[in-house]
């Protein structure tokens, strides 16, 4: 009987969703107010996981340090992307493609610049040894690295439904989601919020990253995959609700995870596409949508 | 000399693919991001069937075409009725699952080693074999698909799929079935860009999964706004120019592993300055009045 590893998986499987369930959370807060599918938010992760590789171990810094800072740095590379590159768009009146195709642009850049300062070997980041050592429950083990992980995307979908509802800026964010002119005049300052949801987004996914590079290390190529997974946890949770992003990015780690006890585990982005299918096909509002339109006004 | 052909040949296959992807994203406003998983189904289609099966790339073509056009129909059939927002997401999916595909079934594709040794199309008797001959069927291909772009964009079909850009409501309400119209462009995007992966293959003579990522769909999409998108002409003049500007740096001396770097980097701000500065592309799209010949 393979039953315990049946267990195991569904164990992995939550933890790899804890940290998808971190990445939907960190798109929708962006997606919400402002509207821009940020497809730079790849980028934005992968300097979070090289900014982390470049103070733990390049510059020595202490580990809590090298984080704080890499937190902190994404934060600020968010909100340049905002400010250099959507905002002047928005000021000339472009539509929703004209950001994401700036978006690419940026990421192209962003990304090739990490092939020029970085080299595209892979690195990896030394973490205390304990985190990685596992704890054994009968035939199951866990690290204490998953189980922080856990703990903390829980903080953070606790954290964000507390701030969005009971706040002075998640109440303006929402207000901003729902009709940004009806926000402006009420005089909420419709440029502070998109910063605001840029900073607070940024810092998410680099906490995503930084798990992620902590647990498996660090290359080029991992962005892309973050932002493909982080969408599908926003589609299928339904646009706007960060309880189903949340629901959505653990759901998509279990399937994903319980997926390689039958398919080999090449397939585990082909998995979570083909749950983007089902719900496009049959759901497309997701969990905690609302009703999806037919056509765009 | 053969390497100047050798540049045309890259630029004509590049043409194909950006008028093709001009078709959806420029005249109709869908943006796609699986042009690089059309190019690949295309590639990999010539790819083994010249090689494994012998087949004649005339032959070879259409059965990438009907593969490519196929899910291409799915694909627009499944994402098209929904919002903008849906089919980015779902080309993107589409798009990581070719690639997956064309990686991991190594029993059909090699996987990572990719296809060695692609024959140059062959016909009735003629090959087209040497720079010459190839850049000449390269430059046919282009002509046709142009020309098949140009009927369908500038044609009372093109006004339609303008007026589903702009406003696919208003569209819908003059009795227009703005689905259909955007599963036949899409269709037939996805089936251009199949001949481009095909010719892609047979100019190389080598392919692997790795040129079929989401960046080639990137770079493609840049031609488009480089070059104007909703103007046919423009997506040829977007792809001499961002080809043949890079090829240049193989005259400096700079290493692969930088050259191929700035080359993306060059384009990735070409992309965001035009969309600031020049949205329209190099060469503007053209809107005529009155209603054209259908």
């Amino acid at each position: 009987m393979a039953y315990w590893l049946f267990l195991q998986l569904l164990l992995n499987g939550i933890v790899v969703g804890s940290i998808y369930a971190i990445l939907g959370i960190s798109f929708t807060t962006i997606f919400a107010p402002t509207k821009i599918f940020h497809f730079m938010h790849a980028s934005v992760y992968l300097y979070a996981g090289y900014f982390l590789y470049q103070f733990a171990m390049g510059w020595g810094w202490p580990l809590w340090v090298s984080i704080i800072a890499a937190l902190l740095l994404a934060g600020i590379l968010g909100v340049l992307a905002e400010l250099l590159i959507y905002a002047p768009l928005r000021k000339i009146g472009a539509g929703m493609m004209e950001m994401l195709l700036s978006s690419f642009g940026g990421y192209v850049v962003l990304r090739n610049l990490i092939l020029l300062i970085w080299k595209s070997d892979p690195r990896n980041v030394q973490i205390p040894e304990f985190l990685h050592s596992g704890i054994s429950l009968g035939l199951l083990t866990l690290t204490p690295l998953d189980i922080i992980a856990v703990i903390t995307s829980g903080i953070v979908l606790m954290g964000m439904l507390i701030f969005m509802r009971r706040t002075k800026i998640g109440k303006a964010m929402r207000a901003v989601e729902n009709d940004a002119m009806g926000a402006t005049i009420t005089g909420i300052s419709t440029d502070w919020v998109r910063l605001i949801s840029f900073f607070i987004g940024s810092v998410l996914v680099a906490l995503a990253a930084i798990f992620h590079v902590m647990d498996k290390g660090l290359e080029p190529t991992i962005g892309v995959n973050a932002v493909l997974v982080a969408t599908v946890a926003m589609i299928v949770g339904g646009m706007g609700s960060y309880g189903g992003a949340a629901l959505a990015g653990l759901m998509l780690g279990v399937v994903e995870n319980i997926g390689i006890w039958q398919i080999s585990s090449e397939w585990k982005s082909t998995i979570s596409f083909s749950v983007l299918v089902l719900f496009i096909l049959f759901r497309p509002r997701g969990f905690f949508g609302h009703r999806v339109t037919r056509y765009q006004e | 000399m053969n390497y100047l052909l050798y540049v045309i040949s890259l630029i004509a296959v590049y043409g194909i693919l950006t008028v093709a992807l001009n078709l959806a994203v420029g005249y109709t406003g869908i943006l796609s991001l699986a042009q690089a998983a059309f190019m690949g189904i295309g590639a990999y289609a010539a790819a083994i069937l010249l090689t494994q099966w012998g087949f004649n790339f005339f032959y070879a073509l259409p059965v990438g075409m009907a593969i490519a056009g196929l899910l291409g129909a799915g694909l627009a059939w499944a994402t098209l009725r929904l919002k903008a927002e849906y089919y980015v997401i779902a080309s993107f999916g589409f798009q990581i699952i070719i690639y997956n595909i064309l990686l991991n079934w190594i029993g059909l594709t090699a996987g990572p080693f990719g296809i060695r040794q692609i024959p140059p199309p062959a016909a009735f008797g003629f090959t087209f074999l040497g720079p010459l001959r190839f850049t000449a069927l390269t430059l046919g291909f282009l002509a046709i698909c142009v020309w098949v772009a140009w009927r369908l964009g500038e044609s009372a079909f093109g006004k339609v799929l303008r007026a589903i850009r702009e406003d696919d409501a208003a569209a819908a309400s003059i009795g227009k079935n703005v689905s259909r119209y955007k599963i036949v462009i899409f269709t037939v995007s996805a089936m251009l860009a199949s001949i481009g992966g095909a010719l892609y293959a047979c100019l190389i003579t080598f392919i692997d999964p790795f040129t079929f990522t989401i960046h080639e769909s990137i770079f493609i999409l840049a031609l488009v706004i480089i070059g104007g998108s909703g103007n046919v002409f423009g997506s040829v003049i977007g792809a001499a120019v961002l080809i043949s500007i890079p090829e240049m740096l193989r005259f400096f001396d700079v290493p692969t592993t930088v050259a191929s770097p700035i080359r993306e980097i060059l384009y990735g701000a070409l992309m965001i300055i035009f969309l600031r500065f020049r949205p329209k592309g190099l060469l503007p799209e053209r809107i005529t009045t009155g209603v054209a010949r259908s």
